[in-house]
């Protein structure tokens, strides 16, 4: 028996999108991203299904040096009547402002959240601290804990995992976006114990992405691990063993299917 | 038939270009409204509002007129909507600020408390995701089927706590059950983001924007 409103979800999936160079790829593990479509016209199918968010990251932005695509973002906007987040190359509480003023709800910052906590500070008092979106990035350390990570997930923060989360929560992070590098594209399910330990120590909402293998997985994510909202990158841009691209969204009947199942 | 036009209060304040992408989807026209002489002129008027209460008041206190224009639309019948915590700037008060309110309809606006549960969870604010409002008395924006199935987001940490039970047109749930919509008159005001809540927020401001001070007045 289904005990909820079965015409959404019981809490917010998000399909998080990377964009290199104005076109939509997947990577694995942060690396080797491969085409997928079009930017657009997948933003306008995600539209079509009424998803309850979407992320829009530019992977190469960093790493080229480049500036957020205001161009880019700006068409982007205009195809999403849900809520939109940005990240990728943002450096500057101008360029946030900017971004926020082309259509978009949240920004998400790493490179930049780590490197000057004040950014976020002031992001927070710009356009208030929902809409500051922190992006946690880790690798499991060969002994024991993880290291956070920037720049792609190329450079690593002198900070071990506690204290980075501490550091941006204080500087008023609204959400943190947490990742294990190594399940990027991999669906081989969420790192559980990770998201229990960062959801446990903040109360901002925690999303749980890496490597989201299935409905029950983010169920799971929300009910056993206590994240707020859940994102995946693979899970709904490819169908089958050989990943053919298809874009997916799960039916708000089947996740409720799910946690009732699970007795949730 | 000419288009509807609406007019979207600019002080500043607020994320306009989501309002605006979708008033056009809804079929209206959009015209920003920067000064009193724009919101005298007005047919219909949106009041956004992001971030801490007293930012927006003040924000909105440093635009010339902009507060008595707003009364005087009020008064002779223009119809206005406040999204968010332009919603909230109508209530006479809110727990966030010390500045007063608009004082437009009678009511506090209220911090969510933590202390509620959900399915026996903490709960955490703010309040951010998507829930479905159940209208209740007049609820003028909720015709043309968001009476019976309907979902909205929301983002906020502050809720309108009505002085007349009569003023709310829509109540949602979260820890509380709260107004997520208020009417008085040709007043009204949404918690939650039509303008990025797919075609149920596409509905509800095509309801607004079809709106006309006869209506208002009858």
């Amino acid at each position: 028996m289904i005990d909820g409103p079965v015409e959404f979800n019981p809490f917010r999936v998000i399909p998080c999108l990377q964009v290199s160079n104005g076109r939509l790829v997947k990577t694995t593990g942060y690396r080797n991203p491969s085409y997928v479509g079009d930017l657009i016209n997948s933003l306008r199918i995600f539209n079509e299904k009424e998803v309850d968010e979407i992320a829009v990251i530019d992977v190469s932005a960093t790493r080229e040096g480049r500036a957020p695509d205001l161009g880019m973002i700006r068409e982007m906007a205009g195809e999403c009547f849900m809520p939109l987040a940005y990240g990728g190359g943002i450096t500057s509480l101008a360029q946030i402002e900017q971004i926020v003023s082309l259509g978009v709800e949240k920004v998400i910052l790493n490179t930049a959240a780590f490197a000057s906590p004040d950014l976020i500070t002031q992001a927070a008092a710009l356009v208030g601290g929902q809409s500051v979106v922190v992006s946690v990035d880790v690798k499991k350390r060969w002994l024991g804990g993880y290291g956070v990570y920037t720049h792609s997930g190329t450079k690593r923060v002198p900070l071990a995992l506690p204290e980075a989360i501490d550091a941006v929560v204080q500087a008023g992070a609204g959400e943190l976006l947490l990742s294990e590098i190594s399940l990027d594209g991999t669906l081989q399910g969420y790192n559980h114990a990770l998201i229990k330990s960062v959801s446990s120590r903040t109360t901002i909402p925690v999303i749980a992405s890496g490597g989201a293998s299935g409905i029950a997985d983010m169920v799971k994510a929300v009910r056993e691990s206590g994240a707020a909202a859940v994102a995946a990158g693979a899970f709904f841009v490819y169908r089958g063993p050989h990943r053919a691209v298809l874009l997916s969204y799960p039916n708000a009947r089947d996740v409720w299917a799910h946690i009732t199942e699970t007795g949730g | 038939m000419t288009r509807s036009s609406v007019s979207i209060v600019d002080y500043g304040i607020g994320n306009l270009k989501s309002v605006e992408n979708m008033l056009v989807r809804a079929g209206a026209d959009v015209v920003f409204a920067r000064t009193a002489d724009d919101v005298m002129q007005a047919d219909r008027l949106i009041l956004p509002g992001v971030g801490a209460f007293d930012s927006c008041r003040r924000a909105l206190g440093q635009v010339v007129g902009l507060e008595s224009a707003l009364h005087q639309a009020i008064g002779r019948g223009t119809p206005l909507l406040g999204i968010c915590v332009g919603m909230q700037l109508l209530a006479s008060s809110s727990d966030e600020g010390v500045l007063p309110g608009l004082g437009i309809i009678p009511g506090r606006v209220r911090r969510l408390s933590l202390e509620g549960l959900a399915s026996g969870r903490p709960l955490r604010v703010p309040h951010m995701g998507w829930s479905s409002v159940e209208p209740v008395g007049l609820a003028t924006l909720f015709r043309n089927g968001l009476d019976s199935v309907n979902r909205f987001y929301f983002v906020h940490s502050y809720y309108f706590d009505c002085e007349n039970a009569e003023d709310t047109a829509g109540v949602a749930h979260y820890g509380v059950r709260f107004a997520a919509a208020v009417e008085h008159g040709n007043v009204y005001g949404v918690q939650f983001h039509p303008e990025k809540s797919h075609r149920y927020g596409m509905r509800l401001l095509r309801n607004f924007a079809d709106l006309t001070v006869e209506a208002a007045n009858d």
